[in-house]
């Protein structure tokens, strides 16, 4: 066999033997295996809140792209220690126009760190902001082993057109 | 003997090979097209009107053509797609769904000995082999190459088993979908290649194949389980045949691709039945005006071919609704049939594709005709007489192309709204008028979705160059010409199709343009690769290809090399949102186009300064054919990452890492 051929037939044995090796047949190793997590919103965690926005802003999007959406500034707190996989919900309602949005936070991955909590910046429809301000609520909730709701207060919206 | 059998199993396999890709530059254009759809592969839904054909998918590999068990999306089945034949669920698509069928099982018996992540990843660090040696044979670099090939496969396959996490079989059906389509939009490429290959070299031929594949939406829409890159990738081989049908003076060869070139027509209709009548259209009208022969035998032999073809739609159709010209489009959808029944309407389906809860004002409307529909089905009822049965195909044939045209004329109003035009083909920015909760502005126009289109902007200037030295007689006179030819050219004749097929495409969808989840006007999307064959028509591209090839891809490299971290830094910084990741790519795509069109208006003028200028600036075309690539890779890989199933296990890590300009950091 020439060489060509031969690390031809090689590289081909290679993958085969390996997909063969991790297949059910054979099961010789588990290539494919996922990195255990307890199941979301259980466990327990040490939150306190530090900062959180009174007012936020519904900015128009850049580009010619034409909608809204909440920016504004983040807020803040502090992770202590974590057990299992609790959830840190970043929650906000803007009742006149019917809009929640929920931002999750996995705990687990930000032990003993300052988080920074921000809005997902889903797009609303300039078809449905018709004030130039809107009232609402902030909170922030902990699901783990229990339930929390660790703040919960008016937040004002400014919109930028 | 065995020996013998041995080497004609060969030669059929070099045969088959040869038939399908041409030679080795077109195997090597199919494995490079593939494997780069493969890096921003997704294994997923994404559109809520993809549940029905998914769902499909996964009922007829259980054995059964109805949606017995509900696989994806809602747990009702009340999706758009879905329709209601006498109290089962159905869904359409089934061209694509049979084509699929293999590649199903393919994968469930392979799955029996290998781990399906592992083998995935293994068949693309070989189909990366086999590229790079193939590119090496033509450099004349062949060792070297299968060394490098070599190191670099097993060096990937081994990166990817490294973060490899399983693959679960439920998603089997929806991965069989993502290998046809895949497969459709590197033979879109391929066709491409040999049609322009065989009308202007290898050069310009692969231009417009690699063009297809990363400088245009095919190659977006290659990934995704949907329609678009089936009945194009149909429209472009009928173009091709059609045009092997005329290039040949010999009768018999003639007529052999004249059939053939009838045969996608089924195919399409299998898939969408409109789009393969839209097809069929064009092609009838343009085969039997510059046919060389148009006896008897020549109708009676294209007519079988074409019937032959539509006889698995037929098949389908008959089996399911009872009558074989009783399309799925035109069965009851579903979604009315429940709302109809029960007040609640099971609920929106969630989509994952476009983020928004009310994914069904689009399904709907396509079967918007379909009341005047019924009538012909029970005509056709025969006493088994050949004639009657054909008749009474050709009486219902008749009534759907009317409705087709019925259906056309709702377009001729948005043709005269500027407005709409140009939010379709030129700016698309935020656009009013779409559904409330599905006007983020995520969709591109056509010439945002591939700026190499302003190329055509040769025409209306060489047209002009043209008219100033004739008086309107003359004018007449040479237009006139100009169409007769048609006859005797075959060129001229696959321009006819090619331009009358899109004119009756942009009817069929106009009334329905701009809307939402086009992302690339995906409704038109042959447009694209039957764009490229325009582009490669006109002389001064054709030339810059031919003298400046290398430049033109140096700027093609350049631009992917600095775009990529560019416009990922942009995102970055800008914290933007899907919308203004989009349209900060349409506004850069608006950018270069225009400097392409002024290109080829330069490159046009006749005085040889005009294309001293044009020569230099050549290298432009290879940007915007960049910039796509750009497209492609950032949005499948950052903002269009809807889901964390990523077929190779490296494009979940990339993706992972570029979650900061995900805008919904939705890779869950």
């Amino acid at each position: 066999m020439e060489r060509s051929q031969r690390l031809f037939a090689g590289t081909v044995l290679v993958v085969v033997a390996v997909s063969v090796a991790s297949g059910p047949l054979v099961g010789a190793v588990d290539l494919t295996r996922v990195p255990a997590a307890a199941p979301p919103g259980t466990g327990s965690a040490d939150v306190s809140v530090h900062d959180v926005p009174r007012t936020v802003v519904l900015d128009r999007a850049a580009f010619g792209a034409g909608t809204y959406h909440l920016a504004g500034p983040a807020a803040s707190v502090q992770v202590g220690s974590v057990s299992g996989n609790p959830l840190l919900e970043y929650v906000i309602q803007i009742p006149a126009i019917g809009y929640t949005d929920i931002n999750t936070y996995e705990l687990r991955r930000t032990p003993g760190q300052r988080l920074e909590l921000r809005f997902r910046p889903v797009e609303l429809s300039p078809s449905v902001i018709d004030q130039s301000t809107y009232n609402g609520t902030i909170e922030i909730r902990l699901q783990s082993d229990k339930f929390a709701v660790l703040h919960e207060a008016p937040v004002t919206v400014e919109v930028n057109r | 003997m065995k020996a013998d059998r041995e080497i004609d199993l060969d030669d059929a396999g070099i045969r088959l090979a040869r038939s399908v890709f041409g030679d080795r530059t077109g195997v090597a254009l199919f494995l490079g097209a593939v494997l780069f759809f493969a890096l921003y592969w997704r294994i997923g839904i994404f559109s809520s009107d993809t549940y029905a054909v998914a769902n499909t998918m996964a009922n007829v590999a259980d054995g059964r053509l109805y949606v017995g068990q509900v696989v994806y999306g809602p747990p009702s089945g009340v999706t758009p797609g879905m329709h209601v034949v006498e109290g089962r669920l159905y869904g359409r698509n089934f061209g694509m769904v049979f084509a699929g069928l293999p590649i199903v099982w393919l994968l469930e018996g392979l799955a029996l000995f290998v781990d399906l992540r592992i083998a995935l990843a293994g068949i693309w660090s070989l189909g990366l082999f086999g590229f790079l040696t193939l590119i090496g044979e033509r450099v004349d670099l062949k060792d070297r190459a299968v060394i490098v090939g070599s190191v670099v496969a097993l060096g990937l396959f081994a990166l990817n088993v490294a973060v490899a996490r399983p693959l679960p079989a439920r998603w089997y059906p929806v991965i069989a979908l993502q290998v046809v389509t895949m497969g459709a939009a590197g033979l879109t490429a391929v066709v491409l290649y040999r049609l322009l290959t065989r009308l202007y070299g290898g050069r310009i031929g692969v231009a417009a194949g690699v063009s297809a594949a990363v400088a245009s939406p095919v190659g977006f829409w290659a990934t995704f389980p949907k329609r678009h890159a089936v009945t194009a990738f149909f429209a472009v081989l009928t173009l091709y045949w059609l045009y092997r049908s005329r290039e040949s003076t010999a009768h018999r060869t003639s007529l052999r691709f004249r059939a053939l070139a009838y045969v996608p027509v089924g195919l399409t209709a299998w898939v969408h039945s409109a789009e393969g009548l839209v097809l069929l259209i064009a092609l009838g009208l343009v085969d039997v005006a510059t046919a060389r022969w148009n006896r008897p035998l020549d109708i009676v032999v294209v007519g079988g071919a074409l019937f032959v073809s539509l006889l698995p739609l037929f098949l389908t159709n008959y089996l399911i609704a009872g009558s074989p010209l009783q399309p799925p489009r035109l069965w009851e959808s579903y979604g009315e049939v429940s709302q109809r029944t029960d007040g609640t309407a099971g609920g929106t389906p969630a989509t994952t594709g476009s983020g928004s809860p009310s994914g069904t004002a689009a399904g709907g409307t396509a079967t918007g005709g379909s009341s005047s529909s019924g009538s012909g089905g029970g005509g056709a009822g025969g006493t088994g007489i050949v004639g009657r049965v054909v008749g009474g195909l050709i009486a219902i044939g008749g009534d759907r192309v009317a409705l087709l045209f019925s259906y056309m004329e709702t377009s001729i109003g948005p043709l005269g709204n500027a407005e709409r035009l140009s939010n379709t083909f030129l700016r698309s920015g935020y656009i009013q008028g779409l559904p409330r909760y599905n006007d983020r502005a995520i969709n591109l126009s056509v010439l945002e979705a591939m700026p190499l289109f302003a190329g055509l902007a040769f025409l209306p200037a060489v047209t002009l160059e043209w008219a100033r030295g004739r008086g309107g007689r003359d004018r007449v006179h040479a237009i006139w010409r100009w169409i007769t030819e048609a006859r005797t050219d075959p060129v001229r004749a696959i321009d006819a199709f090619a331009v009358i097929y899109l004119v009756l495409l942009v009817l069929l969808y106009m009334s329905r343009l701009p809307t939402h989840f086009m992302l690339t006007v995906r409704y038109l999307h042959p447009i694209y690769p039957i764009g490229l064959y325009f582009l490669a028509r006109l002389p001064p591209i054709r030339r810059a290809v031919n003298q400046g090839g290398l430049r033109i891809a140096a700027g093609y490299g350049l631009t992917v090399a600095v775009g990529v971290p560019l416009y990922l830094g942009a995102l970055w910084i800008t914290g933007a949102i899907l919308g203004e990741a989009v349209q900060l790519f349409a506004l850069c795509s608006l950018v270069v186009g225009s400097i392409v069109a002024g290109w080829a208006v330069i490159a046009t003028s006749r005085n040889g300064e005009g294309w001293r200028l044009a020569e230099a600036g050549a290298p432009v075309l290879g940007v915007a054919a960049g910039l796509v690539t750009v497209y492609l890779l950032v949005s499948g890989l950052g903002f269009f990452a809807y889901t964390h199933e990523y077929a190779l296990p490296m494009s979940r890590v990339v993706a992972e890492q570029l979650l900061p300009i995900n805008p919904l950091r939705s890779l869950f």
